[in-house]
């Protein structure tokens, strides 16, 4: 145990307030080029002329690409690399005869799979110029005919059966109450602060690349094996990164091509993607239609859980939404039954965005309960206390810890839940109705190997070094307390490098791992050095004088923890509970969020500030969700209409009401000697549902749909 | 994009004399101007920066205020003058943009602001605004934030300023200068509806420069305010937005200006529709009966049908208020 328990604030707080942190879009080397790419209208499509002959004599113009050079940018496509890469991932699962065709890579050829798609890429000495140039590119597409063919039911996927049903054998009495209603999300767009960008430098046949990613290693065994070099060859870094929420947690084919330009051109290569690109070349969350049913006994005890998905991918790529995967495991039925049918469309590849699975899917089936409990005319605190799972049931494994039951109590205390009425309409104030909701939320706790080393200096000073990434959620400064606290030194006296593939291995940032894997490597690293120094030294004396006394330049140590198997005895998960109140002026359609109170369950708190920002960012993502976040697409021709931040809301600062997080910080007694698990996404699932609740239990009227429509919020 | 030239006149006069010349293009606080060119608008070759003019006053003129063209949007908010006489102006600024904005926007380029519709904005598109008989795809595909008034088979694109609307409720006259002519145009005259001809936004003739605004001081300005409908609290525009300048005397309607927002192709008023609540008290019904004449042609869509609800619950919320104080 490491009692680091404190409100650090970030480490690189002021470094990233004042611009000195530098980001992959900011290395500046002489000699350096920018790329900007061209985006198809339209799909699906054929490229029948592309005219790049204007483009290409402008001055400052240094190369133009079109699906025609490929070759001179040694630009292939292979299973191989579809496989490392974002539009592989899910595509096992899915299994059809598209998905053993060459997944979507940029100017491979003539066929356009989706809007957005890129038909050109200029390369020039500025990004103006570069943007001129795109101007003047000239082509014609034919647009071809389009029908949907029949879903595909996938297999297995996030290590969950996509179709599954299964009885259990808790007793229940016969069903006396059913419903059974139709849930939609809508598409979402990442759009993190700071737009994807990579920078490649080749140096005598090496390659080093600055990229916004969440994962370094990854990124490289994809780049190597596109550029046919082995990866010991490549060197990718990402020191920071302006927020990613999935858009950078799989790899995409910019990354390599950015490689590759630089390669065919001898000049490092600069390749950007702007705010429309971020909403086609990265992924995106895709809408969804969910069917849910719900039967219970007369004492509200779930006889039988159906959960249907009807969810998208694109032509040839494999994500799509797995939003059973909570309805599988969270709560006890009978009967559970769980579906996924994935339509392939010519959009983009959607991929995992901030609690992938859970968010769209706890929104179907946490409104559900609230629409059974309506019902039943129980308490919807009470209806899923009933229906509280024990143990994993579909696992078969008992929960490594659980106290949701706790998270219930405390959120219902805090929000003043006393005050809900049954009977909906019943509260107002200030001319509005004032509901109140509540909705559970629950994420899986993984965590993969990782490895910390530590380089301790003669002056005293250390360096904490791991590949990991920090993508906003504050590990830089979860290693330098780590670490300063296991050694009992000063955080002033260390310095912590991240994200850098020739660092030991750590696990891409997503699924909310990350700290559960990194921290016990950390921690593990630690005791090595002061084993070594032991044996070197003798115990005795402050860190300083220990080294001091070794008379040795510098010391280093690595670390390691293997993290968690998928045949673990204990299933690992976070859970939690929101609670929300919101105020409607049903004349003007005026929702307010007044309050919202997330009560969580994830082990051991480590950092309670950046805990608490990582759930408030959650929260705010749901109510982003709920209140206005919408992508919509031109159905003619599937091209994204709001696919820049004018057109796109999300929310602003006087959205968001007062958000009262609460930890129960009770150690997980098995996950890890910290007792902690991760949080990243933990905040998001469940929040759009205990708003609808809220808002159901304001106006009597049931949104089925987010983001909430004004049908629902203006009264007649 | 080859780069502009910019010129900075430091009279009217001479910014006058330079906007004669083709292909020259008139820059009060860019922030309409710069936006449509990072969205890679063509640009004119020539840019005239008006920063440097003399027009920047706001001050009581005989039974008008008058502000300057070139005065800032937070000034305007935040001027003792407005808030006394006409407070509708001042609620419907502030609720525009963000304060970095406003800070930056003029009077003049906030009246010659362009659409927001997001088919014009993304240049790839066709649309009959930005690229004369081109098409409109928003008329088979509109979305959310498109009009339900005054559209055409042409352009169906809400006209944006939350400013103007306020100008149009409060009567105010825009007064312009050429090179050798000058006038005063009525708000509620100055937008073109798009018709066949969706590119031509104004009546300002070709060359002219906006000098400023007058506002006549009237008792029925002096209780005038602006309510904004959006999908979030602030920093987007209206889905739907009202203005309305109100006397009553003895509880009866002596005078009554309403101008919509949101809603319609130019800032929409209807002088007949208001006829219909003088002398009569104000009540649900006669407000309602008033909302259905504006609304009566309207041209709605599944994606536009609801601004008719927020229209009608701002009008209900605003008019209360101002029947109030
Ligand atoms: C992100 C964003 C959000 C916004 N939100 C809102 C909103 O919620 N509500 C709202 O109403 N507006 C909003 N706006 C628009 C904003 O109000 C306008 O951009 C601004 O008022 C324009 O003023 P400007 O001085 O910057 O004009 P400029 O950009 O300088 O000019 C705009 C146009 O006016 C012309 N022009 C300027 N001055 C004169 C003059 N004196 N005579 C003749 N022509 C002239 C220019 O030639 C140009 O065509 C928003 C803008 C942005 C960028
Ligand atoms: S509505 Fe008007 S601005 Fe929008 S695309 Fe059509 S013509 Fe262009």
């Amino acid at each position: 145990m490491s009692g680091i328990e404190s409100r650090q604030p970030r480490v690189d707080a002021i470094d990233k307030v004042t611009g000195r942190a530098v980001y992959a879009a900011d290395v500046r080397t002489s000699d350096c080029l920018v790329a900007l790419a061209l985006r198809s209208p339209l799909a699906p499509a054929r490229l029948k002329r592309i005219d790049v002959a204007v483009a290409r004599v402008l001055p400052g113009v240094v190369d133009v690409f079109t699906h025609l050079d490929a070759p001179r940018l040694d630009w292939t496509s292979s299973s191989e690399i579809d496989a490392l890469g974002a539009e592989g991932l899910g595509r096992a699962a899915m299994a059809d005869s598209a998905s053993a065709q060459p997944a979507y890579r940029p100017l491979i050829d003539d066929f356009i799979q989706f809007a957005g798609q890129w038909i050109a890429v200029v390369v020039a000495e500025t990004i103006e110029v570069a943007r001129e140039a795109l101007g003047h590119i000239v082509f014609e597409l034919d647009q071809l005919p389009f029908e949907p063919a029949a879903a595909i039911r996938p297999g297995a996927f996030f290590g969950a059966d996509m179709q599954y049903g299964f009885g259990s054998d808790v007793e229940t009495g016969p069903t006396s109450v059913s419903v059974s209603a139709n849930y939609c999300t809508p598409m979402q767009l990442h759009q993190p602060m700071e737009p994807t960008a990579t920078t490649a430098i080749w140096n005598d046949g090496r390659l080093t690349m600055y990229d916004s990613t969440q994962g370094v290693h990854a990124t490289r065994a994809y780049v190597a094996r596109s550029l046919g070099i082995p990866e010991d060859r490549v060197q990718v870094q990402a020191p920071f990164v302006g927020g990613g929420f999935g858009a950078k947690n799989q790899i995409w084919p910019h990354q390599a091509l950015a490689a590759h330009l630089a390669r065919a051109l001898g000049r490092p290569v600069r390749l950007q993607l702007t705010r429309n690109d971020m909403a086609v070349a990265s992924g995106h969350r895709s809408g969804t239609r969910q069917q849910v049913q719900l039967d219970a006994d007369a004492q509200g005890h779930l006889t039988r859980l159906r959960h249907d998905s009807h969810v998208f991918t694109s032509l040839h790529g494999g994500f799509f939404e797995p939003c059973g995967l909570s309805s599988l495991m969270l709560y006890t039925a009978r009967r559970i039954d769980v579906s996924h049918h994935v339509t392939r469309l010519p959009i983009p590849t959607p991929t995992p965005f901030r609690a992938p699975g859970e968010t769209p899917g706890s929104f179907a089936l946490e409104t559900a309960l609230d629409e059974l409990a309506h019902a039943t005319g129980l308490d919807p605190v009470e209806l899923r206390l009933r229906n509280f799972a024990e143990r994993d049931h579909y696992h078969g494994r008992d929960w490594s810890s659980n106290h949701l039951r706790d998270c219930y109590r405390i959120g219902a205390e805090r929000i003043g839940w006393e005050r809900r009425q049954a009977i909906p309409r019943s509260l107002r104030r200030d001319g509005c109705l004032v509901g109140l909701g509540m909705a559970t939320t629950a994420y899986p706790a993984p965590a993969l190997p990782a490895g910390v080393r530590l380089v301790l200096r003669h002056n005293g000073s250390l360096r904490v070094e791991t590949s990991a990434t920090d993508i906003g959620t504050g590990m830089r400064t979860l290693l330098a307390q780590n670490a300063a606290s296991n050694l009992g030194i000063e955080i002033s006296q260390i310095s912590v490098h991240l994200g850098d593939s020739d660092l030991p291995e750590a696990p891409t940032a997503g699924r909310s791992k990350s700290t559960a894997s990194v921290l016990p490597a950390c921690a593990d690293a630690c005791r090595n050095l002061q084993s070594l120094l032991d044996a070197t030294v003798g115990s005795g004396g402050t860190l300083l004088e220990r080294m001091n006394k070794s008379g040795l330049p510098e010391l280093t140590v690595e670390g390691r923890a293997n993290g968690l198997s998928a045949g673990e005895s204990h299933s690992f998960y976070s859970f939690g509970a929101h609670f929300a109140e919101v105020e409607l002026d049903e004349k003007i359609g005026r929702l307010r969020v007044s309050r919202v109170v997330s009560v969580l369950d994830c082990g051991t708190i480590l950092n309670p500030q950046l805990a608490e920002s990582q759930i408030r960012g959650g929260v705010i993502f749901g109510l982003g969700m709920a209140l206005m976040e919408e992508a919509t697409r031109h159905p003619q021709t599937h091209r994204i209409l709001n696919d820049n931040l004018a057109d796109y809301a999300v929310p602003v600062h006087a959205d968001i009401p007062p958000i009262d997080v609460v930890f129960l910080n009770k150690p997980d007694p098995i996950i890890n000697d910290f007792g902690a698990r991760g949080l990243g996404e933990i905040g998001l699932p469940g929040l759009a549902a205990a708003l609808g609740n809220a808002l159901f239990n304001a106006t009597n009227r049931r949104a089925r749909s987010v983001p909430f429509q004004f049908d629902i919020l203006l009264g007649s | 994009m080859a780069s502009s030239e910019w010129l900075f006149p430091r009279t009217t006069k001479a910014a006058l004399a330079e906007l004669e010349i083709p292909d020259t293009t008139a820059v009060a606080g860019g922030t309409t101007v710069l936006d449509l060119l990072k969205l890679g608008f063509s640009s004119s070759s020539r840019l005239v920066d008006l920063s440097r003019l003399d027009m920047r006053e706001i001050a009581v003129v005989g039974r008008n205020l008058h502000i300057g063209a070139m005065v800032t949007n937070s000034t305007v908010a935040r001027s003792d003058l407005v808030l006394q006489s006409h407070p509708a102006l001042s609620e419907a600024i502030l609720m525009g943009a963000s304060e970095q904005i406003r800070n930056a926007a003029s009077v003049g380029g906030n009246l010659m602001q362009a659409c927001r519709c997001s088919y014009f904005r993304a240049t790839d598109w066709p649309c009959n605004r930005r690229q004369p008989g081109s098409g409109c795809p928003a008329i088979s595909n509109p979305m959310a934030g498109h009009a339900v008034l005054g559209t055409s088979p042409h352009c169906i694109a809400t006209h944006p300023s939350d400013m103007a609307v306020a100008m149009l409720a409060l009567d105010a006259m825009v007064t312009w200068k050429g090179q050798d002519n000058e006038g005063v145009i009525s708000v509620s005259d100055f937008y073109r509806l798009p018709g066949k001809e969706p590119h031509l936004l104004s009546h300002l003739p070709e060359g002219a420069l906006i000098t400023g605004v007058e506002l006549p001081r009237t008792r029925a300005a002096r209780n005038s305010g602006y309510l904004k409908l959006r999908g979030r609290t602030s920093y987007e525009f209206a889905s739907a937005s009202v203005a309305a300048a109100l006397e009553l005397a003895c509880g009866e309607v002596c005078s009554v200006a309403i101008a919509f927002g949101g809603v319609a192709t130019v800032p929409w008023r209807d002088h007949e529709a208001e006829a219909t609540l003088l002398g009569r008290p104000l009540s649900t019904e006669a407000t309602n009966e008033f909302l259905d004449r504006i609304m009566v042609n309207a041209d709605l869509r599944s994606e536009t049908i609801h601004k008719i609800g927020l229209a009608r619950g701002a009008l209900h919320h605003l008019l209360e208020r101002l029947a109030r104080s």
